[in-house]
């Protein structure tokens, strides 16, 4: 008995290994997030060449200007990475399952003794494999490259930007596309779902709510988590006394929530559809 | 191939090393100083549109005339999520600005709305992986670049009807009775917009590079406009505060008051000039069939 539990969680692990590595081979042949990625390259390679040569920085006084260039640097090295993990790459994404559906593959994939719900968890963590090795190799190469054009970085708060601020935004927001779009029948209106989803909603929300309110908990846009960068001064959000680390921590349950809702949605829009 | 991509890196370079020489103090252009490449670029990309638009009115009717327009079809086939989209961000934006007690601000909504919408359409209305029987239309008598040409018109139709009855709408909250300037205040930035959508789509082969991108370049001029314009130059890093003077020329989100009316009107023209140009040349890439099927593989 144990042993055909075994062997079930081994063909099911093996399976889900499988998904991941396949999604991770076609993401990569996408011309989509290779371009994403390099742009991202280019940005913050120019950011940090051009970054110390700000006129607010060059004419300040001496004391002043080191500060000053601190600051900077730590926004302008986070805040670029996170617009791309926020938005753009989000809808390059989105396309993951619909993608199957357009193709006819998914219909062969369904008559396979292949779980549903491992499908989708395999797409799922092979897009955030993807995104993520991307975009850690990324900053893996311009964090030297800030060092190098002779800019003071805070090494400590760089890492842990390049490595937690930018794997909880991956989870949270391509995870959210990707299955906000897996109901959909082909890659365009896969990629406008997900255009509505992290670009749309959140402005919409922004624009009746207004910036940094409690609608900003759940609004895709994840604006507290833009100032994750490790600077001196607190976050001030909501108008209440919260704390930084409280603001980052509801921000962080509210995503995860959110993704946890559209998981179990699209799932029982799939066991509906498998019914059908 | 590879020694035009090695020009393309270089030249950022050398412009870098250039300005950081110590030799070299280049001051940030002014505005009067900028304005005469605006007159050439509106002169120029405004006479080339011109002429590609009425190459393309001539080519529609000659198409009527044939009856090789599927006009109806493309109304079957028209994606309508887009229009309803911006019908209700319309709707929404006249409801904030009642709420708030600033309905003068209600101008801008259409001009914020529309363009990106229509450029969303617009990015969406030709794919190389998602017109499937490629080769069947490429076979076909009729040119196969009408087709994305045709759900462009019907698009600027759609979203045309929702700009009009909105900028009533919108005029009627403002108070306001210039009805050219609201005209002029979308019109452009839609067709720049949409215009680099699907140039960007067709010379990417990929839908979402051409929405993201216009996406991008829509969000940044409304969020950060007025940085844009050529009195901040100043405050930015060397080599851009040489490059930043010149982006009011294409600033799709120029307000009327932030220079004079004649820089307004070349921003205008230049923008609708040189989306029409993108559309063509968009346009002329899809007339090489060879590279068209290369592309889509």
């Amino acid at each position: 008995m144990k042993r055909s539990i075994d062997t079930n969680m081994n063909t099911q692990l093996a399976q889900l290994f499988g998904m991941i590595r396949y999604e991770f081979r076609l993401q990569w042949r996408q011309r989509g997030l290779k371009v994403m990625f390099l742009s991202l390259l280019l940005v913050q390679a120019f950011g940090a060449l051009l970054i110390n040569q700000m006129p607010q920085i060059t004419n300040a006084p001496p004391e002043q200007s080191q500060r000053l260039l601190r600051e900077v640097i730590a926004s302008e090295m986070w805040i670029v990475p996170a617009i791309f993990l926020v938005i753009l790459i989000p809808i390059v994404v989105a396309e993951a399952i619909p993608r199957d559906r357009q193709l006819g593959v998914r219909e062969l994939l369904d008559s396979l003794p292949l779980h549903p719900g491992i499908y989708v968890a395999g797409k799922l963590l092979g897009t955030w494999v993807i995104v993520g090795a991307g975009t850690s190799l990324v900053l893996l190469v311009t964090g030297p490259l800030f060092v190098l054009a002779g800019n003071p970085i805070d090494l400590v708060g760089y890492l842990s930007a390049a490595t937690v601020g930018v794997w909880v935004l991956i989870v949270m927001n391509c995870g959210l596309t990707v299955l906000a779009a897996a109901g959909q029948p082909g890659t365009l209106r896969g990629m406008l779902v997900g255009f509505v989803c992290v670009f749309i909603i959140p402005l919409a929300i922004v624009g009746i709510a207004g910036p940094y309110t409690w609608a900003d908990l759940l609004s895709s846009l994840r604006l507290p988590m833009w100032w994750y960068s490790p600077q001196d001064r607190p976050i001030v959000l909501f108008g209440t006394g919260l704390s930084t680390e409280a603001v980052f921590a509801l921000a962080i349950t509210g995503g995860l929530v959110e993704l946890a809702a559209v998981w179990f949605a699209i799932r029982w829009w799939m066991r509906r559809q498998e019914k059908a | 191939m590879k020694l035009k991509w090695l020009v393309v890196a270089a030249v950022p370079v050398i412009v870098l090393a250039y300005t950081r020489s110590a030799e070299v103090k280049l001051t940030a252009p002014t505005l009067e100083q900028t304005r005469p490449v605006a007159g050439v670029v509106a002169l120029f990309s405004g006479v080339i549109a011109l002429a590609c638009a009425a190459s393309m009115f001539t080519g529609l009717a000659t198409l009527q005339r044939r009856r090789q327009i599927g006009w109806w079809i493309n109304l079957r086939h028209h994606n309508w999520f887009p229009v309803m989209g911006s019908m209700a961000a319309i709707t929404l934006f006249i409801g904030i600005h009642l709420s708030r007690h600033t309905p003068e601000q209600a101008v801008s909504i259409v001009e914020i709305v529309i363009p990106v919408a229509l450029a969303v359409q617009a990015g969406m209305c030709f794919s190389l992986r998602d017109d499937p029987p490629l080769e069947v239309l490429l076979a076909a008598p009729r040119p196969f670049f009408w087709i994305p040409l045709e759900r462009l018109v019907m698009a600027f139709v759609a979203q045309g009807l929702v700009a009009l009855v909105g900028m009533g709408a919108c005029l009627i909250v403002a108070g306001s009775t210039d009805l050219g300037l609201a005209l002029v205040r979308w019109i452009p930035p839609a067709l720049f917009l949409s215009g680099l959508a699907i140039f960007i789509t067709v010379r990417s082969g990929e839908v979402v590079l051409g929405v993201v991108f216009t996406a991008l370049t829509w969000a940044v001029a409304v969020f950060i406009g007025r940085t844009l314009l050529p009195a901040f130059a100043p405050s930015y890093a060397p080599p851009l505060n040489l490059i930043q003077p010149y982006i009011w020329i294409l600033h799709t989100y120029l307000q009327p008051e932030y220079l004079t009316t004649t820089d307004y009107a070349l921003n205008r023209i230049a923008l609708a000039g040189i989306g029409c140009v993108l559309i063509a040349l968009a346009v002329h890439r899809l007339r090489d069939t060879e590279r068209l099927l290369l592309d889509a593989r």
